[in-house]
């Protein structure tokens, strides 16, 4: 009986342990960077929203679910560019990602691939960062739409964002990014801003 | 032979089995649980893994990167979350370790398929599947361990991950509570699933324990039966060749199969070629070819078999005589049917029935005789019964019908102690009869009873147990009717035992034979005694009158037995062991004689013990009460006398002439016509006995005093006397003593009336019975009018009187006398109405056997006016004592009054002054005259009025005089009260507010010497008379300041006098103590004498404490004691009861 407890015990402790490592890989954020410039230049009457997504990243689906929700419950609301980059490629334009697809099906929605000048420009590292401007091209959001890397389901984060969707709020909020890290030519050539 | 029991199985069903098959079950279960858990979680861990790859593939591009954290958690930690249960199913399958550790994977498992499917609510109804699943165990502690790790992971990662559990970020403690309570509710019906799976498992465990047993019971009855049948087989083949007759079976042509032994030794006896009769011959034609005198009786057997063969009957029997060589055999032959279907045939049973033929032929014989003596016991007159062994009648005759008068149906067949008639008898008759039958024993008694037609009559019942061979076989009763020799017995039994006199029958030899029970009582012994003994073998002796022994050969029985001749009237003593001597009259007469010798004589003897002593008694009585009896038979003439009639007039017996003529010579003359005229009235019958005192001529010459009482004892047919009897007594004595009694009574009488006091006497009712001169004198009413009446109307009827409750006072106190005569004080009205003071004693006598009260009553109206003045002379005394320290106490207020009334009119005038200055001042200034000079002389007077001066002053200066006015007021308002003589009623007083006045009073004659304390208690207003207590407290305080005095002298010391006061139950104490001298011991006994005093002339007159004693406990009934220690001082205390209930008498 004795054994049984002790195996017991550590069959305990190692599964503790395997849900601590699961806990901290999934809460812990990615570098949000400068969360991009405070105004976008792109302008067309409407809030605008960015998101960066790395498409092979696992934690890319969750914050597209999320993003998905998100137009779903404020239609024409504004409008929503989806930045796709690759790091194992110099452009986007060729690759046939599912998550492309997914992204492209979402209304009022563009995708595009991420140029270095956008990169730069707004200045992203992580994968699902979401930057949302108002009409003015007033930067209000900056931060990853999820609580956790690649959780799917409501979060605060979502929730925040809502708030300046809806123009409940004025100034700048920021929150984590959980996502990988955009890797590559991006940051290689005009030097990582971590 | 063995015992089969049949049992219900499941009664003896062992519970070790069931508890071990329980055992066997579960364990299988479990470890078939077990196995089926660990495969269910391999298959659960297979399709999350599938579930986190396929939820996650759209997304990936199949590099490493891009595999979701979700595919490696599956496959990490549900390796991890397997790998311990899948040990344990796999070495220790159906443990208790395993079953937990399997739950606690499963529960670990839904926590990480929950995380995996991003906390969705669809992915909780693994939870409770997972519950579900490990109720088949139907051991609800498992259900309980998975509960416990659920709760704890959604309480763990509601708090800390709750998007990991709840697919929120939001915390989830609510959740976590709504999902506890789900799992408990689901517990809640698992569980019971489990313990009524255990409940049936058990029964299971049950019912095949009881299968068991129960072919286990079968297969032992089966053994038991088949060694019972061989048993049987064995027992039946002993019991055929033990049976003493030949047996032989046949089949279905008669042929013999087979025999016992015994038929061989039958077959042998008549049939000497042997080979005949054997087994293989047909028995019928052996039968039918016999010849000689068994031939019929053989013939007859083979007839019988040929009927039981061909099956017309079941049985046939038939007996025949057969000559064998030295008599006649006699035997029975059966032939039955065999009861076997497949073989029929027949039984043949040979008996040799020769000794019961012979028996039954001597039985006829006996019959026969039994037959003729049971004609004599039914015909003769006694009543006979024949009981059985069990005492049970089984015959009885007519007679026994008609003495006993019962049917026959109530007597036969009953058992006799039980027979209706029995009834009557008594409980130890019915005993004995019962221990008789028990012991198989003899039994006669006689008894009496009555018919059921009511008619008496007495047997003589006798029992004799029938002893046949040694061995009891039944009773004979017989009854004899002796109802009129028991009669007779009883009236002679009765007479013997009724007389009044004790009989002793005597043998020849003096023997008694018999005796009554009062010769038992007068002779003090009971008849075992007496029965068989001589008289001088007895408890007592006999004794002549002069004490000495009486010979037993000269008992007056034994002269009759010796000569035959009766002796009567002989008195003799009986002197008992214990010393009592009683003296009997003894009548001795010859019962039974032959040839003039007594075979038997009867004593009678009666005691006259009582009557001698009366006798003796008597003549004591009247010799000691000195009467002279006479008795005076008229006809005759004759009159005789007892010798102390004769010694009262000094004669002797012999000298006095028995004539009426001499009696008459013998009366004074004087009282000879009273004496003849009482006597005469008797004769006639007017007076019931005739009475009469007169003087006899003694034989000295003198007259001596007799007193006569006699009466007329008989009288002819006409009523005319006949004898006359009575007594003379001597009552000279008496009549001295009368004539000194009158002159005692006359002496008492001048003394009664010569008493200084009013004294009467009163009957119980209050009534005046006696009146003496002296209540003439103080009441005014005579004798004549005082006595015969009530006294409330003689002395009390005043209304005055009656506001005073004296007649209430009186009353109490008469009632409560006593022969000690208590005094008290009440007042009375004489007959002119004016209201006296009397001082009462009421003494309680004995008279005549009534109550009586003898009163005495003293005129003290004048005493007390007297007391009275002297009470109110000594309180001016005190006030006059007083006086010149109450001057002292007024002049101090009274001078700083004057001073300050003059300071106060110098002060006005002063101001009148500058009112002037001012009033001219104002008059020149409404004239318009120059005001300068005025106005100056205005300053002046002000500056010589110095009015801020007289402003401060005056108010003090008023003040001073109002607060010693106010003084002199107390101290002549505490005179007033003080000296105020009171009304001589009781009221209530406030005895605080007295003792204040006293002390204001008496200030003067302390206040150099001494301090006073005072601790006045809350005490009620007392009933009592306030200008005599306040003397006493005046007179207390008084001596205590004198005794302080005495002691500081002029020391410049100060003593104290303490004053308290206090309620102690239903009294009021007042203590007054001091510090002076105390009181010497020598003095002690006197303080309260009057006129005592130790202190000098014109100090003290020696009344203070004497007034204060008379006043505290003669006129309030209270208490005046004191307690004092040479040197210390001395405390006197006052108790007086609050409502006023005086102890003595009335208020005076």
């Amino acid at each position: 009986m004795s054994r049984w407890i002790m195996a017991t015990i550590i069959w305990i402790v190692l599964q503790l342990f395997g849900f601590g490592l699961l806990l901290e890989y999934k809460r812990t954020p990615g570098s949000v960077g400068i969360g991009g410039q405070l105004c976008s230049s792109e302008t067309d009457g409407l809030p605008r929203l960015y998101l960066f997504l790395m498409p092979n990243c696992p934690c890319s689906a969750a914050s597209l679910d999320a993003l998905d929700r998100l137009i779903t419950r404020y239609p024409h609301e504004f409008t929503t560019r989806v930045v796709l980059s690759d790091h194992r490629r110099e452009t986007v334009a060729d690759w046939g990602y599912p998550l492309k697809a997914r992204a492209a099906s979402l209304p009022d929605t563009q995708v595009t691939p991420m140029s270095r000048e956008m990169a730069v420009s707004f200045g992203v590292q992580t994968s699902g960062h979401v930057l949302f401007f108002d009409r003015t091209g007033k930067l209000l959001f900056s931060g990853g739409m999820t609580d956790s890397r690649g959780h799917f389901g409501d979060s605060i984060s979502s929730q925040q964002l809502e708030v300046c969707v809806q123009g409940k709020i004025d100034r700048l909020v920021r929150t984590n990014v959980y996502g990988c890290l955009f890797e590559g030519s991006f940051y290689s050539s005009s030097g990582s801003r971590e | 032979m063995a015992t089969i029991t049949v049992q219900d199985p499941t009664e003896r069903v062992d519970v070790e089995r069931i508890q071990e098959l329980e055992r066997n079950q579960n364990e299988r279960h479990w470890k078939r649980q077990d196995s089926n858990l660990a495969k269910g979680l391999i298959i659960q861990w297979v399709g999350l893994m599938l579930y986190a790859i396929m939820t996650t593939v759209p997304w990936m591009d199949f590099s490493l990167a891009s595999i979701h954290p979700h595919v490696w958690a599956s496959i990490g930690l549900g390796a991890a979350i397997l790998s311990l249960p899948l040990g344990m199913a796999y070495w220790t399958p159906g443990t208790v370790a395993s079953r937990h550790t399997l739950a606690m994977g499963q529960m670990f498992f839904s926590s990480l398929l929950i995380h995996v499917m991003n906390g969705r609510i669809e992915a909780h109804f693994h939870v409770f599947g997972s519950l579900a699943f490990l109720a088949f165990y139907r051991d609800w502690k498992v259900l309980v361990t998975a509960s416990l790790i659920v709760l704890l992971d959604h309480i763990l990662r509601g708090v800390y991950w709750p998007q990991s559990i709840y697919g929120s970020s939001l915390p989830g403690i609510s959740r976590t509570l709504e999902h506890g309570l789900w799992i408990l509710f689901e517990d809640l019906f698992l569980i019971h699933a489990c313990l009524k799976g255990q409940s049936e498992m058990r029964e299971m465990a049950v019912q095949r324990a009881a299968a068991e047993s129960e072919k286990s019971l079968v297969e032992d009855r089966i053994a038991v039966r088949t060694q019972e049948l061989a048993e049987y087989g064995s027992f039946l083949k002993g019991v055929i060749e033990g049976i003493d007759a030949g047996i032989c079976i046949l089949d279905d042509k008669g042929v013999i199969v087979s025999t016992n032994s015994n038929w061989l030794n039958f077959s042998n006896s008549i049939d000497p070629e042997k080979s005949r009769i054997q087994v293989g011959i047909n028995y019928v034609e052996v039968c039918r070819q016999a010849t000689g005198k068994c031939a019929e009786g053989a013939n007859q057997i083979a007839d019988n078999i040929a009927r039981v063969l061909k099956g017309e009957t079941k049985t046939a029997v038939t007996e025949y005589s057969c000559p064998a060589k030295k008599d006649v055999r006699w035997f029975q032959v059966r032939v039955s049917k065999t009861l076997n279907p497949v073989r029929p045939g027949a039984i043949v049973v040979h008996l040799d029935v020769t000794q019961r033929m012979l028996a039954l032929m001597e039985l006829q014989e006996q019959k026969r005789q039994v037959d003729q003596l049971a004609l004599v016991a039914q015909y003769t007159i006694n009543g006979v019964m024949i009981l059985d062994s069990d005492s049970l009648v089984t015959w009885s005759n007519d007679s026994s019908f008609r003495l006993l008068g019962c049917p026959r149906n109530e007597i036969l067949g009953s058992a006799i102690v039980d027979l209706p008639f029995l009834a009557q008898a008594s409980d130890e008759f019915r005993s004995s009869l019962r221990h008789a039958i028990e012991k198989k024993e003899a039994f006669r008694r006689e008894l009496a009873l009555h018919r059921p037609d009511q008619s008496g009559v007495v047997i003589d019942m006798e029992m004799q147990p029938v002893i046949v061979r040694g061995e009891h076989v039944a009773f004979i009763v017989n009854y004899i009717e002796i109802t009129e020799q028991a009669s007779i017995r009883q009236r002679l039994s009765s007479t013997f035992a009724a007389m009044a006199e004790g009989i002793l029958v005597q043998d020849a030899q003096g023997i008694i034979i018999d005796c009554n029970p009062e010769a038992e009582a007068i002779l003090k012994s009971n008849r075992s005694q007496l029965i068989g003994h001589t008289p001088d073998q007895g408890n007592w002796v006999a004794v002549f009158e002069d004490g000495s022994l009486w010979p037993m050969e000269d008992h007056p029985a034994m002269v009759t037995i010796r000569t035959g001749m009766p002796i009567r009237d002989a008195v003799m003593g009986i002197r008992h062991r214990d010393g009592n001597l009683r003296w009997i009259s003894i009548n001795t007469q010859v019962i039974d004689s032959k040839l003039g010798e007594a075979d038997t004589v009867v004593s009678s003897f009666t005691d006259i013990t009582t009557r001698r002593d009366q006798l003796q008694r008597l003549d004591l009585t009247i010799s000691g009460a000195g009467l002279g009896v006479w008795d005076w038979n008229l006809h005759a003439g004759s009159v005789r006398f007892n010798s102390l009639f004769a010694r009262i007039l000094g004669y002797s017996t012999d000298e006095l002439v028995p004539t009426r003529k001499f009696w008459e010579s013998l009366i004074h003359p004087e009282d000879q016509t009273e004496a003849q005229q009482r006597l005469d009235a008797h004769m006639r019958g007017s007076t019931p006995d005739y009475r009469c005192e007169y003087r006899l001529r003694s034989k000295q010459g003198r007259w001596q005093w007799v007193q006569v009482c006699g009466r007329i004892v008989e009288r002819d047919v006409n009523g005319n006397p006949v004898r006359m009897a009575g007594v003379h007594v001597d009552i000279a004595k008496l009549k001295e003593m009368e004539s000194q009694l009158r002159a005692s009574e006359s002496k008492m009488r001048m003394i009664f009336d010569a008493a200084l006091d009013a004294v009467f006497s009163l009957d119980e009712k209050g009534i005046i019975t006696d009146w003496n001169l002296q209540a003439s004198n103080i009441f005014g009413y005579e004798r004549r009018e005082a006595i015969g009446k009530w006294i409330k109307d003689v002395l009390f009827a005043d209304q005055d009187i009656v506001k005073t409750h004296s007649w209430d006072c009186f009353q109490s106190e008469f009632k409560a006398s006593t022969d000690l005569g208590r005094r008290f004080e009440t007042y009375v009205a004489n007959k002119a109405g004016r209201i006296l003071t009397v001082e009462v004693a009421i003494t309680s006598i004995q008279h005549n056997g009534e109550h009586a009260f003898s009163v005495f009553m003293k005129d003290i109206t004048q005493q007390k006016q007297l007391e009275s003045q002297v009470a109110q002379t000594q309180r001016l005394e005190s006030i006059g004592q007083l006086a010149s320290g109450v001057a002292h106490e007024i002049n101090t207020p009274v001078q700083f009054v004057n001073d300050s009334v003059y300071f106060v009119r110098e002060g006005v005038q002063d101001l009148f002054r500058f009112v002037d200055q001012l009033q001219a001042l104002i008059t020149e200034c409404q004239e318009g005259k120059p005001v300068t000079d005025l106005v100056a002389d205005a300053k002046e007077a002000e500056s010589d009025a110095d009015l801020e001066y007289l402003s401060d002053q005056i108010p003090k200066a008023l003040d001073r005089s109002i607060e010693g006015l106010s003084r002199v007021a107390e101290i002549v308002r505490s005179m007033k009260e003080f000296a105020h003589q009171g009304t001589g009623q009781m009221n209530a007083v406030d005895l605080n507010h007295s003792l204040m006045s006293t002390l204001i009073v008496a200030k003067n004659e302390y206040k150099y010497v001494a301090d006073i304390e005072t601790d006045l208690g809350d005490i009620p207003e007392v009933i009592c008379l306030g200008a005599e207590m306040n003397q006493v407290f005046l007179n207390l305080v008084v001596n205590a300041a004198h005794a302080v005095a005495d002691v500081v002298q002029d020391s410049g010391r100060r003593g104290i006098i303490r004053i308290t006061t206090k309620q102690v139950e239903d009294k009021v104490e007042i203590s007054i103590s001091d510090t002076g001298g105390g009181i010497p011991e020598k003095i002690r006994d006197r303080i309260f004498e009057p006129f005592f005093t130790t202190k000098g002339v014109g100090i003290g007159s020696g009344q203070g404490l004497t007034l204060a004693h008379n006043v505290v406990v003669k006129k309030h009934g209270g208490e005046l004691k004191y307690h004092t220690e040479v040197g210390r001082g001395t405390t006197f205390y006052i108790r007086l009861p609050i409502d006023g209930s005086v102890s003595t008498a009335g208020v005076v």
